[in-house]
């Protein structure tokens, strides 16, 4: 068996992926499954385990995205066991999901392999997930001078708060704290999850959007936040943070030392500041900031 | 202050010696960093300018993390002075163009 699954950052491997494949003339099978919220949250290992005994015999790659999309590819392989597979799985998922308040249960498309490139399936989701990547690679070579308040359709909203409510519980379950990475560089966003991923569950946003989305899916525990970034403003993000989340646990990351955004942090309510550039020192203050801010909430709020 | 236009001893304990990874974030430097200069030279005009500054502030920020100290202190000169007249940044201009070529002919072994 050789399967991968990608949880995190599932969009950004996807795109990456999907760009390797065409390059090297690989032609590739993929499912698209569109699962609501809920049952996402509810039954993504029960999904991994069925793919798992239906895609035993081929290097298939499941991807999780954060909106709540399933992608599976696969190499291309013989049309009649690709279809007898879909089928048995489609028959054992909805049978999974039966009962299950969604409307919009499970869609899927299926693709054909083609001899030097990726089916149709799923272009409009490929296509807008390149489109992130090129908007947000723009933007990152155009950020603004000035600490902008996040617009209108930035905020949290209604769905975003329903759902952190939904995943917040989990965090006593948690073994080690999960972390978000705000920052919009790559080259300080990578060497920052490759500093964490060995004994963390990493979760990145390049931006302010995919910040409060990922902060709604996944209720981390510690958040490092850039200030400057290029959909929004840091410092607003970290105030929306601690509005809904009693237990935010903000850092925030500049390369500025400017009092005027320490002052505003503290205002905030942000549980830490750290310049540029990470040290394992800075790193590990913050982790222990973070255990004891939660041994303090545990004693006194319970 | 040493000589080396990049001290990579924080960045290492960071990548904890992952030579495939220090590789890859390396390739990435270098291509940000092209791309930055690349829109400070486009932008290389009297007064304020957004473009300069966000370009001056991004390659400060990643220099930081590599470890290019000297690099990131130019840039910072040019990030602050974001609304200086064309000959001013274009001197700031020169200084960046001229560390970061240090820096990258550092790199260059490790590609």
């Amino acid at each position: 068996m050789n399967i991968r699954i990608v949880e995190r950052s599932a969009e950004h491997t996807l795109v990456t992926d999907l760009a390797r494949f065409r390059k090297n003339q690989r032609s590739q099978n993929v499912l698209h499954c569109r699962f609501s919220r809920v049952a996402l949250q509810l039954k993504a290992q029960g999904v991994t385990k069925l793919l798992t005994e239906h895609l035993t015999d081929m290097q298939a790659c499941i991807y999780f995205c954060a909106d709540g999309d399933l992608l599976i590819t696969w190499p291309g392989q013989a049309k009649e066991t690709m279809d007898s597979i879909i089928q048995s799985f489609t028959r054992r998922l909805l049978k999974q999901f039966e009962g299950s308040d969604n409307d919009d249960l499970f869609k899927y498309y299926e693709s054909r392999a083609h001899e030097n490139s990726l089916g149709e399936v799923c272009q409009d989701k490929i296509s807008s997930l390149e489109a992130i990547q090129e908007k947000n690679r723009l933007a990152a070579n155009t950020q603004c001078t000035e600490k902008k308040p996040i617009p209108a359709d930035l905020i949290f909203t209604q769905d975003h708060i329903a759902r952190f409510k939904e995943v917040q519980p989990k965090r006593k379950m948690r073994n080690e704290p999960e972390i978000l990475i705000v920052e919009d560089q790559l080259f300080t966003r990578k060497l920052l999850k490759h500093a964490f991923d060995k004994d963390h569950i990493v979760h990145v946003a390049p931006n302010a959007s995919e910040a409060l989305l990922l902060y709604s899916l996944f209720a981390p525990d510690i958040t490092f936040l850039d200030i400057e970034l290029p959909d929004g403003n840091g410092h607003s993000l970290a105030e929306q943070f601690t509005e809904i989340d009693k237990d935010a646990f903000i850092i925030m990351v500049t390369s500025n030392h400017y009092a005027s955004d320490v002052n505003r942090a503290k205002e905030n309510g942000v549980r830490g500041y750290v310049v540029k550039p990470f040290t394992i020192e800075k790193i590990l203050h913050s982790l222990d900031g973070y255990k004891a801010f939660k041994k303090w909430r545990a004693q006194n709020v319970g | 202050m040493s000589d080396e236009p990049v001290d990579l001893t924080n960045f290492r304990e960071l990548t904890d010696g992952d030579e495939e990874m220090e590789r890859e974030l390396f390739q990435e430097f270098i291509s940000s960093a092209r791309e930055a200069i690349g829109t400070l030279e486009q932008n290389c005009q009297d007064g304020e300018n957004d473009m300069w500054r966000g370009a001056a502030h991004a390659l400060k920020g990643t220099s930081l993390s590599l470890g290019a100290e000297s690099l990131s202190q130019i840039c910072k000169e040019g990030q602050d002075g974001h609304a200086a007249k064309a000959g001013e940044k274009s001197r700031i201009l020169a200084e960046i163009k001229s560390e970061y070529e240090r820096v990258e002919t550092f790199l260059s072994p490790y590609l």
